[in-house]
């Protein structure tokens, strides 16, 4: 299967990442590579089977509505590459 | 040429549980950016989500009084998109089997009643909210709100009118707030609407191109919102600009009063839903949807009914009562107290009523002690005050949430009952108005109306009007 | 010597007993670590230290711990309260967790010493760079914790020729693991011996709370005694994950020396596991890594111009070539083009395979595969490549089956699978298998 330029630009566009340079055309050859293993599995009979979600025969999995606060909050920010006033910090987002 | 518009309404509500949809972190609102969040709710990798059961409940519980057909197998999905509010960038929401489907709920507008139809309900969580800053022009980022548990209530395209839009959020709000599941204040941003609007020529059945409206937060502004989309739309048909129109995201302004075009980045999205692998499925049984019924309180509709035909209120009382949950918690702990049915609904929606009128209030924001204004109704009752005295400590008991019996003793408002002593009080009046006793012996019965005031204005306005009455008759006749 | 104790457990009932002193047992471990500590992403003495002097607190407070003062080593995409926890990605240098992960809380709670945190490839995806094998066969630590998605650990413990035990899918909570590919991704025990396996999937194994997807059994309790025979057992070997001529010819023969049943299995719908894996697996990890944003924790872009321009260049310089492909490749699978063709197929694929291993186990009671094709290619750079190496695993991943790689050959091992949630038998059937292989050799 090819993979067009305009493909590995949606694909990338999806994902939020880019590949540059000499990295784009390994990338090209490697993607290449394994959505024409993949294309494969569209003509596999797999009968009237029924998409299979969850391996687990678990159901109603739940917890009571009783508060526990995370007792590490300062922490959480503390990884931030940026913060502010106890707010992660993000480019503005306002137009 | 005539236009109909024609719109669908998705519905936000933000439930009232004390946790998030899937952490523990508490939904209290307001105080520190970023105070009540954890790894979950602020995306740390390798935090899993666990399922709040009361959400399932409110989700049941919502089906109920929309008439929604429940899905006893339903799951949740990721939908992916990248922005700061949204910590894991997805959001855990239902796509392919929704809790609830198939819904209507019946509105009443000038134009009569009307169904109508819900398209689903579905369980998801909230995004967390960006603050400006003005100084460095930065987003600021705070989770607090993110996982929030909300509902969304989707309508099929049945709505006419800004008239028959407000009707039907009114009535969802007071259900939902009725049976406890939301508060639904739209200014705080609990209940939030987005409309998708299209206009069409009058008599066709096709729709027109549809522009989805967001960000209004009271029933005035969507008022507004819809009736300037509407006449937006008219505009670029009528000048044979129809094909500027987009199907797209608008924004209302409110201090604009008008929408404007999100950036098309927002329009043309793949959400790449699928099936959450860390969430099981909810298979909810039909012991667990019963159990939710018998759980529910008695409806509005209901309550009117039995009002009117159990407890003998004129229509119009009843209507009024129903309109809020809260005058109908405080008639029916006065009536269940033994306070009369009718007694009870003349408090509410005169004095009670009035004394909000005053204070800029709607019936759903009165604060007042049920127990306390029972307490208050019955010592008029039970005459230890009478009714103007009732009145007065009434406006204490709504102001100052002072408790009625302790007033009353404190500032010795209780009516003066004993016999004896009305007698005594009689006598001196009668002694000291010989005058106006002859003008009523001699057949001047309003004389009567003056001896009886003397008499009050004696006791301090504390004494039982029966009793003096009663008194004076008997005097007077003798 | 019982099948049941190995070097770990031996050590760790030394300390117990007061025959060996704690530190002084792990002071071999601890030098050889610091003279070549190329295999840790994370080794901070005082730490171990101070967790030495915490376990000794409690043995003398005569607190009976199962793990007592074994040394572990962790995979680094396992988070450990306030420790970096990069997962092999500069994507996520700096990261501290403001917590740790359930399976590193019962490891502590059982006395074991984490030693530190092993090298993985970039988020554990193919387990070309994991180091947690190594780390065992060295010595360094006695028994190691990683995770494997798809014999990502299977693959290289045999080729490190240590024990690796991937139980039940569920049954070792994920809660505190940076996910790959959360229906797969399952905490599997290293160790030179299987008893010591045994002894510390005990201790990690059952329900966590925080974990929606974890079991509802209770810890796994393996039998203390030995069984001797696999006397009226049937194996099935799997015709397409079987190697003829990599030194496993002798498989059979142990088998059936230990009282087995054998026979041959063709089963070819397991050969669509491979694109079915690649699909669901791309598409998990595309949602999963989609917090990788570079706004809340780990690495920022230092130049920017707008915010979607830093979400692509801190994604783009902080995840590594591969990790960015397959995140592409999962987005696409989802998008709405391609969901119904490949995503939704790929999870009717995973359900024919589930279909095949359970008419299989109507017929057998335990599978046995090989571990490492022959024609594995260690230097390959293409994601394709990576999962041909892994190929014999993808249909037990996708499936939940429990799986249990023993060393056998020259770095070649092999895999025995139960049904879901029958570790216990499957545990039994290996130890029986690697004490007749100990016996005779």
């Amino acid at each position: 299967m090819q993979l067009t330029n305009d493909l590995l630009t949606t694909m990338e566009d999806l994902a939020l990442v880019h590949f540059e340079g000499a990295e784009r055309d390994t990338a090209v050859a490697d993607l290449e590579e394994v959505l024409s293993c993949l294309e494969g599995i569209q003509s596999v009979d797999t009968g009237d089977r029924q998409p299979l979600i969850h391996i687990l025969q678990r159901e109603n999995v739940f917890r009571d509505d009783v508060v526990h606060e995370f007792p590490r909050q300062d922490e959480i920010l503390q990884n931030a590459p940026d913060e502010y006033e106890h707010y992660f910090v993000a480019p503005p987002t306002f137009d | 040429m005539e236009y109909e518009v024609v719109m669908g309404l998705e519905v936000h509500v933000e439930l009232a549980t004390k946790t998030k949809i899937f952490c523990s972190c508490s939904t209290e609102f307001g105080g520190e950016a970023n105070s009540h969040i954890c790894p979950g709710c602020s995306g740390m990798p390798g935090a899993l989500p666990v399922m709040n059961k009361q959400v399932v409940e409110y989700g049941i519980a919502a089906a109920l009084v929309t008439n929604s057909h429940i899905n006893q197998y339903c799951t949740f999905d990721k939908k992916s998109y990248f922005y700061p509010d949204l910590a894991c960038s997805y959001q855990i929401t239902q796509l392919y089997h929704p809790i609830c489907v198939n819904g209507s709920v019946e509105i009443e507008t000038s134009e009569g009643k009307k169904s109508i139809g819900l398209k689903q309900i579905h369980m998801e969580e909230d995004a967390g909210k960006l603050k400006h800053d003005p100084f460095t022009d930065n987003s600021l980022v705070d989770y607090n709100r993110s996982s929030m548990p909300l509902l969304e209530i989707v309508s099929k395209p049945d709505f006419r009118s800004a008239e028959e839009v407000v009707a039907y959020l009114e009535k969802l709000r007071s259900m939902l707030k009725f049976i406890g599941v939301s508060d639904c204040k739209m200014q705080e941003g609990s209940m939030r609407a987005d409309i998708n609007l299209s206009v069409r020529p009058m008599g066709s059945t096709e729709l027109g191109v549809r522009a989805e409206m967001k960000n209004m937060n009271s029933l005035k502004s969507i008022t507004r919102a819809i009736e300037y989309e509407t006449a937006r739309h008219i505009d670029l048909i009528e000048s044979g600009n129809a094909h500027k129109l987009k199907q797209e995201t608008r924004r209302w302004d409110d201090t604009a009063g008008k929408t404007f075009a999100m950036r098309s980045k927002e329009n043309a999205q793949d959400y790449r839903y699928f099936p959450n692998p860390d969430l099981p499925p909810i298979v909810i049984s039909d012991e667990w949807i019963e159990r939710v019924r018998q759980s529910l309180p008695e409806l509005p509709e209901a309550k009117l009914q039995r009002y009117m035909a159990e407890l003998g209120l004129s229509e119009a009382d009843s209507r009024l009562l129903t309109s809020s949950k809260v005058l109908c918690d405080l008639l029916d702990d006065a009536v269940a107290n033994g306070v009369p049915a009718k007694t009870a609904a003349n408090w509410i929606t005169g004095d009670v009523m009035n004394l909000a009128r005053n204070d800029g209030k709607i019936a759903d924001d009165i604060i007042i002690s049920s127990h306390k204004l029972t307490q208050l109704i019955l010592l008029v009752e039970k005459n230890v005050i009478n009714r103007n005295t009732g009145k007065k400590v009434l406006a204490e008991v709504y102001a100052n949430d002072v408790d009625p019996e302790q007033y009353v003793k404190d500032h010795g408002l209780a009516m003066v009952s004993d016999k004896g002593a009305i007698e005594e009080m009689v006598k001196q009046v009668l002694a000291a108005n010989q005058k106006v006793v002859d003008d009523y012996k001699s057949g001047k019965k309003q004389a009567m109306g003056y001896l009886f005031g003397q008499v009050m204005k004696q006791a301090k306005g504390k004494a039982d009007t029966k009793l003096i009455n009663e008194i004076l008759n008997a005097l007077l006749n003798a | 010597m019982s099948n049941k104790i190995g070097a770990a457990l031996s050590l760790s009932a030394s300390i117990q007993g007061g025959q060996v002193g704690l530190l002084d047992a792990l002071t071999p471990m601890i030098e050889s670590i610091e003279q070549d500590p190329s295999l840790f992403a994370l080794f901070d003495r005082q730490s171990v230290l101070d967790q030495i002097q915490a376990v000794q607190k409690r043995l003398d407070a005569g607190e009976n711990l199962p793990l007592a003062g074994i040394p572990v080593g962790v995979g680094e995409n396992i988070c450990t309260l306030n420790e970096e926890t990069a997962s092999g990605s500069r994507m996520l240098t700096g990261f501290k967790p403001p917590f740790e992960a359930t399976a590193i809380t019962k490891l502590k709670e059982a006395g074991a010493i984490v030693m530190g945190k092993l090298r993985v490839d970039e988020f554990a995806c193919d387990g070309l760079g994991c180091t947690a094998p190594q780390a065992v066969a060295k010595g360094q630590v006695l028994l190691a914790f990683c995770t494997d998605t798809a014999g990502s650990l299977r693959v290289p413990a045999a080729l490190a020729g240590v024990c690796c035990i991937r139980p039940s899918y569920g049954s070792v909570s994920r809660s505190g693991t940076v996910a790959y590919v959360s229906s797969m991704d399952q905490i599997c025990v290293l160790g030179n011996h299987l008893g010591d396996c045994a002894a510390a999937l005990e201790a990690i194994s059952g329900n966590d709370p925080t974990d929606s997807t974890s079991c509802t059994l209770p810890a796994f309790s393996f039998p203390k005694e030995d069984s001797s025979s696999l006397e009226g057992i049937k194996v099935g070997i799997i015709r397409e994950f079987w190697e003829e001529a990599a030194g496993l010819d002798d498989v059979t023969d142990f088998l059936q020396a230990a009282g087995a049943q054998v026979e041959t299995l063709s089963l070819p719908a397991l050969k669509e596991a491979l694109a079915a894996f690649i699909v669901i697996g791309t598409a998990e990890a595309s949602a999963n890594m989609a917090r990788f944003d570079g706004i809340k924790y780990g690495y920022q872009t230092p130049h920017y111009e707008n915010l979607f321009d830093l979400y692509i260049k801190s994604r783009s310089e902080g995840f590594g070539r591969k990790t960015k492909e397959r995140l592409a490749l999962g987005s696409l699978m989802l998008s709405s083009d391609y969901y119904h063709s490949y995503y939704e197929k790929a999870m009717c694929v995973r359900r024919m395979v589930l279909d095949t291993f359970v008419e299989a186990f109507q017929k057998v009671d335990f599978l046995v595969t090989a571990v490492i094709p022959s024609s594995a290619d260690w230097q390959t750079q293409t994601i394709l490549g990576a999962e041909q190496n892994n190929r014999f695993h993808h249909a037990s991943s996708l499936a939940g089956l429990p799986s249990i790689v023993l060393p056998w050959g020259d770095g070649q091992g092999v895999q025995i699978m139960g049904k879901v949630f029958d570790d216990v038998s499957l545990m039994d059937a290996c130890t029986v298998l690697d004490g007749q292989k100990r016996r005779d050799s």
